[in-house]
């Protein structure tokens, strides 16, 4: 019997644990909660900054943060939350393909109206709210900006002798130097399809060019076009040519990456994110980073001055919220304090006009990413992000069979042109 | 004296090539245990080509003093501990109760409801992640969002164990207790979830595996940083583009602790118990 | 006592909160799941009735055969692979060496340890510069043997395979032993009169005696075989190329990925009928041996 008492007993507590977590509010206080994706190191610090001055400036607003790892959020709780509208008031979501859904589902407030009355436009740079917008509505705020860059070791370049790279015959001069002296010439982790998707979009950016890209991402334009082809086979003259690490196919792409900021690899083609870990004092690269554009192409239609990247990364309300109003204005004051913090620490590239910023404090190697894409005239976004649902398995899929040569440079612009037309073709 | 009964089924010495051929297996066996701990001690560097498998060149003994300063890990184990706890506990009672109805009590349907249960082996968490998501939404800022799946989950590995156990067992007792006039409540409790409890300590090391590591449901259904689980808790260090992975093996180093204690307090009754409900299964 | 043993309100009283709960909270949505294969639906906006469409698209669907037959592979290797070690282990123990105890705790230690740890031990292993095996093989002068373990499509699939079974050896084992540790002395006593040596004691005295635990290890492994996911989702993430893909990992990418949510609940349910029609099998192969 003594047994049977001590189980209910714990049964009772265990009740009553569970149901205390739903408190109650005193009525004019306002709970936010705010879902994010920087749950450790400088950026968790970042967002809890502002959290605490944004309630000391709004005492009747509470926020309360829930941070996950990027990945799994965006890919597993995000969707699942927003089938019931039950994310966030605030939360952080991709734009483009990622957001689509979302937005066609209502669960994203649309924040014309608030724009309007905040004279947002007035701060915010020209150009970042494109993948934030559906149907003519702006749906995010956008947080930052990225560029795709040619990251290279100067030390291995110096010792080699080798001249960074700037048409794409040298580029592959650079990767038969590297390879004949054994160092691998270029990261990549195939694994994870996106990885070689950095490299293969930025191609294309410059064989088709920025224009004709983005056209034939929205189904304004085929994909299947000798420059798509091209692009494709660039990237297979690439690991031809042993461009990449040996068994690329099954390393990661943390993996891959991680050569490259021990100062084994010679060349990393990355998004400016990498700058933080190019600057780290963890890693071998402090002050022997160069950051140029991706070679040109001979004949190709986009120039230097063409990047693949973009602003992918927005800030939303819930539509389901019950207060809107501080959601957005909290979400406003989290994004641009964010966007300048950012940039301080090497993370991204603004999205907004900052105020005054001491450079010493940014990053160096972002600060050069900011100085080489400052004439830039033209961005394409990451494909994967761009694309939505199967087009995007379609992507990795057929990237993937580059590398491994199961697919042909033609059968990847076909496979692409049959995935985007019918991504289009479900509206 | 052979003849007289023996623990071992058949006493004779260890040769030396047997002797040679357990250690070895024994080594694989520990190895996941020694490369997870000398991980959890080492730089990016070292994990990342210059030293997978080794002693650490330089200890980093400071990423254990970075999750528990840095992440709530304090925090989140007692969250695991919390749910993982209830999980047990209500598993091992309410399968109790069902194995004994199920097993000793006279009724129609009792190969059918046995039945219902088996088919909960053949679930998937993802497939049912959505619907139960939708169903489980007034409750999903509590632990039990967590507790009511994971018991759910573990019922039909707990009854399919139990179920066997029981059906091995004499009714002697159970008779004995009755003539003595004892209603059927108090005969559960005093006669026969004792007589269950090898098999109750089994399906709880089970239990405790399954629900302690669980990642999905942990990550969809808690939503408030002070509900988050241990897995959660650990794989939120992984960053995209950089991370610092010796602190995330550590994380994982004392996120495993717990599983080894819980498995060395009950593992001699694991041997007990198992053997009895199998044979009968 | 008959009749207490037939009181409806105690057998209520004592299945139904059980009952209640599995239903309620497992079985409910899987036949949520069952209206949703019948859905043309990304799990977010509103759905469309397509009827069997999804399971007529499946069944046409080469890629699905593909990682079904994968499975089935895994199955098989674990029933033909990985059980008779687990079986020769708990025979070696059960016969008694120095150490008994010892051996069997740490024989189930990879069990314990979560398939993440696992998965990112093996990828070290794999790794094609400076894992393990490629060192381990290079040393010994095989440099010829070196591979890309997981990355190229022609040992993915095994290379997945190998940690998966070799994880739970441990666990049959400890299912065949403490099976054989329960066997009634008289019978072992028995036999040992007769004068069986070692040999025969395990085929003709123990395994036969341990057939019930078999055959539930034998539908354990192929039901967890069916289901495989998390190992792989991390190893490979079924490729290079689907070249190790399973069905949960395709219903995975079809949830989260693609967002086929109705198509991805079709292989759910496909899965689910596979297992049952896998343990009806498994009982009935048994049922006629143990007839036998």
């Amino acid at each position: 019997m003594k047994k049977c008492m001590a189980l209910i007993t714990a049964l009772v507590l265990l009740l009553s644990l569970g149901l205390t977590s739903a408190s109650a509010l005193a009525e004019e206080q306002v709970t936010l909660k705010f879902w994010h994706i920087w749950p450790t190191d400088r950026m968790a610090q970042i967002v809890d900054d502002y959290i605490a001055i944004y309630e000391a400036e709004h005492p009747n607003i509470h926020i309360e943060p829930s941070a996950y790892q990027e990945v799994d959020y965006q890919t597993q709780k995000l969707p699942i939350a927003c089938s019931t509208k039950s994310q966030g008031d605030v939360f952080f979501c991709w734009g483009g393909g990622a957001a689509k859904t979302y937005v066609d589902a209502g669960a994203v407030l649309k924040l014309d109206d608030y724009l309007a009355k905040y004279n947002v436009y007035d701060d915010i740079l020209e150009g970042t709210l494109t993948y934030g917008t559906y149907d003519g509505g702006v749906y995010g705020l956008p947080l930052k900006q990225w560029a795709g860059v040619l990251f290279c070791n100067q030390e291995l370049f110096d010792e080699y002798g080798v001249a960074i790279p700037t048409t794409w015959d040298e580029m592959m001069t650079a990767v038969e130097t590297f390879r004949a002296n054994g160092v691998t010439p270029l990261v990549l982790g195939a694994k994870d399809a996106w990885h070689i998707g950095m490299i293969q979009n930025a191609l294309a950016v410059r064989t088709a060019g920025p224009d004709y890209v983005n056209a034939a991402l929205s189904g304004e334009a085929t994909m299947n076009t000798e420059e798509i082809v091209r692009s494709a086979q660039l990237l297979v003259d690439l690991n031809n040519a042993g461009a990449f690490c040996n068994g690329t196919l099954g390393v990661s792409s943390e993996e891959a990456q991680e050569e490259f900021y021990m100062g084994m690899v010679a060349m990393y083609f990355g998004g400016s994110w990498c700058a933080s870990g190019c600057d780290s004092p963890d890693n071998d690269l402090v002050g022997k980073v160069t950051v140029a554009p991706l070679p040109v192409v001979e004949g190709g239609k986009g120039d230097e001055t063409t990047y693949s990247g973009g602003v992918i990364d927005f800030m939303m309300v819930n539509a389901a919220t019950e207060h809107p109003d501080e959601a957005f204005d909290f979400a406003l004051g989290m994004t641009k304090y964010m966007s300048q913090e950012c940039y301080k620490i090497g993370d991204s590239l603004p999205a907004w006009k900052l105020g005054e910023i001491d450079e010493a404090e940014v990053s160096p190697t972002l600060i050069a990413i900011k100085d080489l894409i400052q004439n830039s005239t033209g961005y394409v976004l990451a494909w994967d992000t761009f694309l939505a649902g199967a087009a995007i398995d379609a992507h990795y899929q057929a990237l993937q069979g580059l590398i491994a040569g199961t697919m042909t440079p033609e059968e990847f612009a076909v496979a692409m042109d049959e995935a985007v037309v019918a991504m289009y073709a479900q509206d | 004296m052979k003849m007289k009964a023996n623990k071992n089924l058949l006493k004779t010495r260890t040769s030396p090539v047997m002797t040679v051929f357990l250690v070895l297996v024994a080594l694989i066996q520990l190895f996941p245990l020694y490369w997870m701990f000398m991980f959890s001690l080492k730089d990016n560097k070292e994990i990342f080509g210059a030293n997978p498998m080794g002693l650490p060149r330089a200890w980093q003994w400071g990423n254990y003093s970075k999750i528990f300063t840095a992440g709530n890990m304090g925090l989140y184990l007692l969250n695991s501990v919390i749910v993982t706890a209830s999980t047990i506990l209500l598993t091992l009672l309410l399968s109790a109760m069902a194995t004994y109805a199920i097993v000793r009590m006279k009724w129609k349907l009792s190969k059918l409801v046995y039945n219902i249960f088996l088919v909960g082996m053949m679930l998937s968490v993802q497939a049912v992640m959505l619907p139960l998501y939708i169903n489980l939404q007034p409750i999903l800022s509590t632990h039990w969002a967590l507790i009511l799946p994971y018991v759910a989950f573990a019922m039909p590995q707990a009854i399919l164990l139990m179920v066997g156990s029981l059906e091995a067992l004499p009714k002697e007792m159970e008779e004995a207790a009755f003539i003595d006039g004892a209603n059927i409540y108090r005969l559960f409790y005093v006669i026969i979830l004792p007589m269950l409890a090898p098999i109750l300590s089994t399906v709880a090391i089970l239990t405790f595996l399954s629900s302690w590591n669980e990642y999905m449901l942990a990550l969809v259904f808690i939503s408030t940083d002070k509900l988050k689980t241990v897995t959660v808790g650990v794989n939120d260090m992984v960053g995209k583009y950089s991370t610092k992975w010796g602190v995330v093996g550590a994380g994982l180093t004392v996120a495993t602790l717990p599983t080894l204690i819980m498995y060395a307090l009950l593992s001699k009754n694991i041997t007990n118990s198992l053997a009895m409900g199998a044979v009968k299964g | 006592m008959e009749r207490a043993l037939r009181d409806k309100k105690a057998i209520l009283f004592f299945v139904l909160p059980a009952l209640i709960w599995f239903v309620a909270i497992a079985l409910l949505p899987v036949l949520q799941s069952v209206r949703y294969s019948l859905l043309k639906w990304d799990g977010i906006t509103q759905g469309k009735y397509v009827g069997l469409a999804n399971y007529t698209e499946l069944l046409g669907d080469g890629l699905f055969w593909n990682a079904l037959w994968h499975s089935l592979i895994l199955a098989g290797a674990s029933v033909f692979i990985q059980l008779p070690i687990s079986m020769l282990l708990a025979m070696i123990l059960v016969n008694g060496v120095k150490g008994e105890t010892l051996y069997r705790n740490i024989f189930f230690v990879p069990v314990i340890i979560s398939s993440s740890v696992i998965a990112n031990l093996w990828m070290k292993v794999y790794h094609p510069s400076y894992g393990l095996l490629n060192t381990l093989l290079g040393n010994l002068g095989l440099t010829a043997w070196q591979h890309e373990w997981l990355g190229s499509t022609d040992s993915a699939l095994i290379a997945c395979f190998v940690p998966m079974v070799w994880q739970y050896i441990g666990y049959h084992m400890l299912l065949y032993y403490s099976s054989a540790k329960a066997i009634s002395e008289d019978i072992l006593e028995a036999a040992r009169v007769d004068g069986a040596n070692k040999r025969q004691m395990v085929f003709s005295i123990i395994i036969p005696q341990i057939v019930p635990m078999i055959k539930a290890s034998v539908i354990f492994a192929i039901i967890g075989s069916l289901k495989s996911f998390d190992m792989i989702q991390i190893l490979t993430k079924g490729g290079p190329v689907h070249a190790s893909e399973v069905p949960s990992l395709m219903m995975y990418i079809n949830i989260f990925t693609t967002r086929r949510y109705g198509y991805a609940s079709a292989i759910a349910i496909f899965i689910i009928v596979e297992c049952l029609v896998f343990t009806l099998l498994v009982q009935r192969v048994f049922g006629r041996w143990q007839n036998d």
